[in-house]
């Protein structure tokens, strides 16, 4: 079992997710969706 | 550049002349005091053990930079004095014990060649070294030994070893293949057709063999398996039970239809079925894909139904953290999506014969096994690069890719980690937490071509308690035990003493891979598991469902380091331009072929998908995408994690797990994630952590979390941001190991 840190930083720099299916906890992204804005400042 | 070092004689130390075996050698020259100390002791246990052991430092650079020519002169003229004192004591002492030949020999040989006589130099201090006894009976020992005789060598350590290994690798493969006992109906005509050609290689044309004739070589009372679920449930299976079992399976596939190079799937929990299922196809030369059933039905379709299976073996049901998950909806979902499927075989796990009216094509598994008690077992003659296994990759840049591995080269370089990495034989009982998703289940099983008994669990690892395994290792006395760094480090916040609460004198190697493991995952290994055993820390991948650096039994362990690269396999660390490095941090690259790499990806007819996954970066060399540094002073190998995940603020690159290893051990901080953002033409490290029940991100812990990975680190280390999250992603494969 990995850390997929890829998947944040596409989340981070505006692209997309590849692949959610491949995540344990897929769901966990809607956070990191929710506070892009507050990493661009 | 650390090559230069070694031809600047220094002083030699007083402690010199007390080492027999530090003469001769280089080495003895650019050692201070304290280094050589300790590691006298280990090589002089390992010279007793084996006449012709000796020691040779597992370091490449020296070779590689320094020319033999170079070597000799200034180590002939500082060696003549301490050889001829150090000839006398331990001379006498050794005599006495294992020693039977004259010691003569030996010594005078390294004073010829000294320039592969050189020892770590290293201040560490090992966590570990094997005893006289261990080095003396292990398969290792053996294997050099083997080497020797029959090329004319004079391998005397696992550095030798290596370095002839990847200097002659069709002579390496083809002393497995003997040492290792491969059962083939033809022997192959060459090892290898071209040893350039990377990546189409072709090892031993030729050959005609099955895989599973190779893991069903024994047909005993021996136990084959012991079967543990959290449950309770628990069973057993010797050889001769296994054998015909497979044989009745066998049948029945036949029946149906299965013939060579058909695709049969699993989606199962890690039951003995489900290994049954695996020697049954492949003994038919059929091909293996398994999954657990902790993965929805979306995910196993994306994998499992790629590869258009004719038959898929699945279940009714499993059990985690006491209970019960019905699995007959997924396997209907599952069965329905792929069209190939002529027969879905349900084993009663959860359950007693559950209706299955609603899967297509579905019968359950009792009804399916042939009746006959033991119909003979044909083993189809196949060549060696038949494949056997389709492995899946974790499937996070798109996709799942569809590994698909050769039978040959795969039960070659199993058995080679087995019998001489793990240091593998029949007496042992093995066990590795795992689920059929992983490789680490496919690598357990080649254990049956040991004559090994298998130990598998279903289930929770941390149920009822987080000292469940344990005591399964005492119960069971189980000798080797493979788990994971995510495991170890849930022990560890956890504050379990596994050595405190449970007899495990059985306990001789603990087997660890998943992610990377810091030292002080090491340290706790000694200090909260047993002082005396081997950690052979691994570290592979999916794709050549083994290993690129792994651990040897008759070397001293480091903390943080793995052992050293696997042999035959010719492993560096790359820097940006693609040149080799030491001691520094680098791409993970394997220079040359190797049998376990895959045949091809599946739905891949030009071969794009294969050569871009790695063979894109440096042409002709495979980059696996890991980031190391491979130590010139102990020969062993530190990871970094994942290569594409490497940051480089203002320009330095630096590997996640330098950060994690610091910003995990802090108190309050559960789990973390770092990542580079693009940010004003630089990258800026956002780091971001789970804290621990109870903790809250204070500027106080900001503020240590910064002063910590300064310190501990460097400044480049400390992130711009730090945020809170309330878990890091991570891939589907080991569930159930959290």
């Amino acid at each position: 079992m990995k850390k997929v840190e890829s998947a944040v930083t596409n989340i981070i720099h505006g692209r997309p997710v590849l692949n959610r299916d491949a995540l344990m906890n897929p769901q966990v992204l809607d956070y990191f969706e929710k506070i892009v804005p507050e990493l661009q400042k | 550049m650390k090559g230069d070092i070694y031809l600047q004689p220094q002083p030699q130390p007083q402690l010199f002349s007390l080492n027999l075996f530090l003469t001769g050698n280089f080495r003895g020259d650019i050692q201070k005091k304290r280094s050589i100390k300790f590691r006298f002791g280990g090589e002089a246990m390992a010279r007793k053990t084996s006449k012709k052991t000796s020691k040779k430092s597992p370091k490449r650079p020296l070779k590689k930079k320094v020319s033999r020519k170079t070597l000799k002169k200034p180590s002939k003229k500082l060696l003549k004095k301490p050889a001829k004192k150090i000839l006398k004591k331990p001379a006498k002492r050794l005599a006495k014990k294992v020693v039977k030949k004259p010691f003569k020999k030996p010594v005078r040989k390294p004073s010829v060649k000294p320039a592969i006589q050189v020892l770590p130099k290293t201040s560490k201090k090992p966590l570990w070294v094997p005893s006289a006894a261990v080095v003396k009976r292990a398969n290792m020992t053996r294997f050099i030994e083997f080497v020797n005789r029959r090329y004319g060598k004079k391998s005397r350590s696992y550095s030798d070893l290596y370095q002839w290994s990847i200097d002659r690798m069709p002579d390496f493969w083809a002393a497995v293949w003997d040492f290792t006992g491969i059962k083939a109906s033809r022997k192959y005509d060459q090892v290898v057709e071209d040893l350039n050609k990377f990546p189409g290689t072709k090892w031993f044309p030729g050959a005609r063999l099955n895989f599973a004739e190779n893991l069903l070589r024994y047909r005993d009372g021996r136990l084959a398996f012991i079967f543990k679920g959290e449950t309770q449930k628990s069973a057993q299976m010797t050889y001769a039970e296994l054998y015909n079992t497979v044989a009745r399976l066998a049948k029945s596939l036949r029946e149906i239809g299965v013939v060579p190079g058909d695709r049969v799937a699993g989606y199962m929990p890690n039951l003995m079925e489900t290994a049954i299922a695996m020697l049954a196809v492949t003994s038919i030369g059929g091909v293996w894909s398994s999954c657990a059933t902790d993965i929805g039905a979306l995910a196993a379709l994306d994998r499992l139904g790629q590869i258009e299976p004719k038959v898929l073996f699945s279940v009714d049901g499993y059990f985690y953290k006491a209970k019960s998950f019905s699995t007959l909806g997924n396997v209907a979902e599952v069965a329905t999506a792929i069209p190939s499927l002529k027969k879905v075989v349900i084993v009663s796990y959860a359950g007693d014969k559950p209706d299955i009216s609603n899967i297509p094509n579905a019968v359950h598994y009792e009804d399916f096994l042939a009746p006959e008690k033991e119909p003979a077992l044909q083993f189809e003659q196949l060549p060696f690069d038949h494949p056997v296994f389709i492995m899946f990759s974790s499937g996070t840049t798109g996709k799942p890719k569809c590994m698909v591995q050769g039978a040959g080269g795969i039960l070659l370089h199993h058995l080679k980690e087995l019998i001489l990495h793990s240091d593998l034989r029949r007496e042992d009982r093995i066990f590795y937490i795992t689920t059929c998703s992983w490789m680490m289940w496919n690598w357990l099983l080649s254990s049956l071509g040991v004559g090994a008994t298998i130990v598998l669990y279903d289930g929770n690892p941390n149920f009822p308690d987080a000292g469940a395994m344990w005591k399964m290792v005492q119960d069971e006395k189980i000798t080797v035990f493979g788990l994971s760094a995510s495991y170890i480090n849930y022990l560890r916040s956890e504050g379990v003493q596994p050595g405190k609460m449970y007899d495990l004198s059985s306990l001789r190697e603990i087997s660890q891979t998943g992610s990377v493991l810091s030292a002080e995952g090491f340290e706790w290994v000694y200090r909260e598991v047993k002082k005396d055993l081997h950690f052979n820390s691994i570290s592979g991948g999916t794709d050549i469902n083994g290993c690129f650096a792994l651990g040897s039994p008759i070397q001293p362990v480091y903390a943080g380091e793995l052992q050293g690269p696997a042999l035959a396999m010719k492993v560096k660390a790359y820097d940006e331009k693609g040149k080799p490095i030491w001691d520094e941090e680098g791409e993970l690259v394997c220079e040359a072929p190797a049998p376990p790499m895959p045949l091809y990806f599946w739905n891949d007819p030009n071969g794009e998908k294969y050569r871009s996954a790695y063979f894109e970066q440096y042409p002709g060399i495979w980059r696996h995408g890991d980031y190391i540094v491979m130590h010139s002073d102990t020969g062993g190998i530190t990871f970094y994690g994942r290569s594409d995940a490497v940051l480089k603020p203002s320009g330095v690159r630096i590997g996640t797990a330098e950060i994690y290893n610091v910003v995990e051990k802090i108190e309050g901080i559960a789990d973390s994630l770092a990542i580079g953002q693009n940010w004003e033409g630089e990258q800026r490290i956002i780091l971001f952590v789970k804290l621990a029940p109870g903790a809250s991100l204070t500027e106080e812990l900001k503020n240590k979390i910064r002063r910590t990975l300064r310190e501990q680190a460097s400044p480049r280390h400390v992130p711009a941001i730090i945020m809170e999250m309330p878990e890091a992603p991570y891939t589907l494969n080991m569930k159930k190991v959290e």
